[in-house]
């Protein structure tokens, strides 16, 4: 085990090399560079300037840039935003917690929809209500992000006024205690609506088949066969083998718990990170892009990780060599 | 048979109908960024036709256009010969070529953005405006299409609906006796049962039928703004209202529509060259081959998706590209995005194939790899990328029109679904006008909804396991 562990991790290197070069490289097509946005405003001779751009490296051959920036890295420095004047890692570490927190409400909504609704669908295939769910589950899967939000905030928000427009608290409030969580939990209801519906139809499908598939079986037979009742044969015998897909599908979505919800987040003013990204693209702020994108990165391939390390605990068939 | 009589009159129309859009004006052109197909411009003018009309173009070709033409001329041929062997293959043809016909066609529409005028629609105007000493010029024919073109669609979708008749009753009086079943019937089969899935193909071609013709019909030029006009709300005038510049919302999903759908198509034609060639290269030849391919993969499935898009599209204004060319980059960066799940699944699918037994038997009757792979491997791999490439059509869809929502996808004036959702950005609008941007929200969903249910369909179409 411990073996296999030290064996994956070591293999994320090269990946996480490669992404981080692909990003690099993408991120310095931009033209210009922010000295000389900066410095057209003031009164700096040449020399100032050159001697400015050779201490940020700027004139540096591409490669030499990509060491720089990558010795840093390590020790997890990912230089200084330039919109908020603070290391990188400190503005990801201030507003992840923000997503997060929408995120796992979203999430465990997501599961106690999708995965009932899943197990329903699979046991009455081709029924009537399979047909409505799976209806319900392609609109859900086909639905834009940000068009359902916008009619989520248009019907609750402005025709009905029963829930905030936008942000994490009402603004200018001074709610403390009791009033502050149920300030916060109103201003989270929709946002983390739009999470989980967005969602909830896959994740249902990919229920449906994975029951489906072990109902197939012959041990489902022959537990039929000696007398067990329907419910028995379904939720002890079937859907204990059928969970394994769904708690490795649970593992892949570990890192998108962190990575935050750009279009949502925006649409809803939620100071997250995802917010914070698709602001540093319209302030071209890219030490965090490109901090931002590293991360998200290494949590893909921590995700793919943790889902197979899963894999092993709930089904002692497979061995992790 | 009434119906064929029909036929051969409505495919000559066409060919007539052919005819009228190549009278065109002088300054006809298409607008660069939405030529598909590289169009190639040839011109004649005739001067001096009459006394108030100056310069006219007597011949415009361009690559779609011709080949329309052709096609339409091929299936009368095929028409004929049917007519006197009974061949059903000659049938067929003759359905592909008018279907091939109509789509050329409306690729030709797409490449001449703000619309085809003719020499017949000139004519018309001249009697409109009456006094006889008028000069037309572009400007005041460009906000309308002719009736040349506008008879072109009537009747080319007349003989395509007219020749589809004639092969399903062919279909049905041959396949009285016997039916041999081929997996492809069977699934066929399979899929008709799926009523969501032929709900879902009706309203695709439906969408894409109104996006790629519907303009020629349309009053309103595309670009045109007038403040006067601006915001009004839905009307008989304007069907939909107008938008914050005065230009008809209607007119501008239609056009809009044809942007999404083909950024959606062309993405995922790019999604499925690199990982079918990708996915096959690395199952075909395991080892080293597969696991420097591999790598890569992996490299690219952890490079975050949105935020990278969002990135490049940030670029993409940086580098000043032009609201035109936006289009190729988005859907490039979807495509290139996007393959490498598709590799995964062809290379899946290889590695299982490979091992079985009639490929031993390709192997000693000693096929050359590319052989082994083009005939025996990838055919089998195919009901899985179709199913998979139909999905992803809806995935490149969502994205294009979200990257477009955020401002980074195609740029206004240049209309797409994603951008036209931006109207909410204004809150007056937002809560006053909701005929600026639920319009364009709905058409997304549907058409998504669509290719995803046709993409069920398919997956229980092909999957053997899934048979009632």
């Amino acid at each position: 085990m411990w073996n296999y562990l030290a064996r994956r991790i070591l293999q994320m290197i090269p990946i996480i090399i490669g992404v981080s070069i692909i990003l690099f490289l993408i991120i310095n097509l931009v033209p210009g560079n922010f000295i000389d946005s900066k410095v057209s405003s003031t009164h700096m001779t040449p020399q100032q300037i050159q001697h400015l751009k050779d201490i940020y490296g700027i004139n540096d051959p591409i490669y030499l840039k990509y060491f720089k920036w990558i010795k840093g890295a390590v020790h997890f420095d990912f230089g200084d935003s330039f919109t908020y004047q603070k290391p990188v890692s400190t503005v990801i570490n201030t507003y992840v917690w923000n997503s997060f927190s929408i995120a796992l409400v979203a999430f465990i909504l997501e599961l106690l929809i999708a995965i009932p609704i899943g197990i329903i669908s699979a046991t009455r295939q081709y029924s009537k209500t399979d047909m409505i769910f799976t209806f319900l589950a392609l609109i859900g899967i086909s639905f834009p992000s940000f068009f359902l939000g916008y009619i989520l905030i248009k019907v609750f928000a402005v025709n009905l006024h029963i829930l905030p427009l936008a942000g994490l608290n009402t603004p200018g409030s001074s709610y403390i205690g009791f009033a502050f969580i149920i300030d916060r939990l109103k201003h989270m209801i929709l946002p983390v609506l739009v999470l989980a519906l967005i969602s909830a139809g896959s994740m249902m499908r990919y229920t449906r088949t994975a029951v489906l598939e072990i109902v197939k079986q012959d041990y489902i037979r022959t537990a039929r066969a000696k007398g067990l009742s329907e419910k028995v044969v379904i939720y002890k015998h079937a859907l204990r083998n059928a969970l394994i897909p769904i708690v490795t599908l649970i593992g892949l979505s570990l890192p998108g718990l962190f990575s935050g919800a750009i279009i949502t987040e925006s649409i809803f003013g939620i100071p997250g990170i995802g917010k914070i990204a698709l602001e540093a693209v319209t302030k071209r702020d890219y030490p965090l892009l490109m901090g931002f994108s590293l991360f998200v990165a290494v949590l893909t391939l921590l995700g793919n990780l943790l889902s197979d390390i899963f894999y092993a605990i709930v089904d002692p068939r497979v061995k992790l060599k | 048979m009434k119906i064929k009589l029909f036929t051969m009159i409505s495919l000559f129309a066409a060919v007539l109908c052919y005819i009228l859009p190549f009278l065109t004006f002088k300054d006809y052109s298409s607008i660069n960024g939405f030529n598909l197909i590289t169009s190639l411009f040839k011109r004649k003018e005739l001067h001096k036709l009459s006394e108030n009309i100056q310069t006219y173009v007597f011949t415009s070709t361009s690559v779609p256009l011709l080949v329309t033409f052709l096609l339409f001329i091929t299936a009368i041929v095929f028409l004929a010969y049917y007519q006197f062997r009974k061949s059903s293959k000659a049938l067929s043809g003759s359905l592909g070529a008018v279907i091939c016909a109509v789509i050329s066609y409306g690729v030709q529409l797409s490449n001449s953005q703000t619309s085809i005028t003719d020499f017949f629609g000139t004519i018309l105007l001249e009697l409109k405006t009456g006094d006889g000493k008028t000069i037309f010029k572009t400007s005041d024919i460009i906000s309308q299409t002719g009736p040349g073109a506008k008879l072109l669609v009537i009747v080319s979708f007349a003989s395509l609906i007219f020749v589809a008749l004639l092969k399903i009753l062919d279909v049905r009086e041959r396949n009285k006796g016997d039916n041999i079943q081929t997996p492809w019937t069977m699934a066929i089969k399979q899929f008709k049962r799926n009523k969501l899935a032929i709900v879902g193909l009706f309203l695709i071609s439906f969408l894409i039928i109104i996006c790629f013709y519907g303009p020629v019909f349309s009053k309103y030029p595309l670009l045109k703004t007038d403040i006067i006009m601006a915001k009004l709300k839905p009307g008989p005038e304007h069907l939909l209202g107008t938008d914050s510049s005065g230009r008809d919302i209607l007119t501008r999903l239609m056009y809009g529509g044809r942007i999404s759908i083909t950024v959606g198509f062309v993405a995922v034609l790019l999604e499925i060259l690199l990982g079918t060639t990708i996915g096959g290269l690395a199952g075909y030849y395991s080892g080293k081959i597969d696991n420097m391919l591999m790598r890569l993969v992996d490299i690219f499935l952890s490079i975050p998706f949105l935020p990278v898009v969002i990135i490049i599209g940030a670029i993409m204004s940086d580098l000043n590209i032009p609201p035109q060319r936006r289009i190729y980059f988005v859907m490039f960066i979807i495509g290139v995005l996007s393959w490498p799940v598709m590799a995964r699944l062809v290379r899946g699918q290889i590695l299982t194939l490979r091992e079985q037994e009639y490929m031993i038997a390709a192997e000693a009757l000693g096929l050359k790899d590319r052989r082994k792979i083009v005939r025996h491997l990838i055919p089998n791999v195919i009901p899985s990328i179709i199913v998979s490439a139909t999905l992803g059509i809806g995935d490149a869809i969502l994205m294009e029109s979200a990257l477009s929502f955020l401002g980074l996808g195609v740029a206004m004036p240049f209309p797409s679904w994603g951008n036209m959702v931006q109207a909410v950005r204004d809150t007056n609008d937002f809560i006053l006008r909701s005929w600026l941007w639920i319009p364009p929200g709905i058409c997304i969903f549907t058409i998504v909804l669509a290719i995803n249910f046709v993409g069920d369909g398919l997956r229980d179409a092909f999957d053997p396991k899934m048979k009632k």
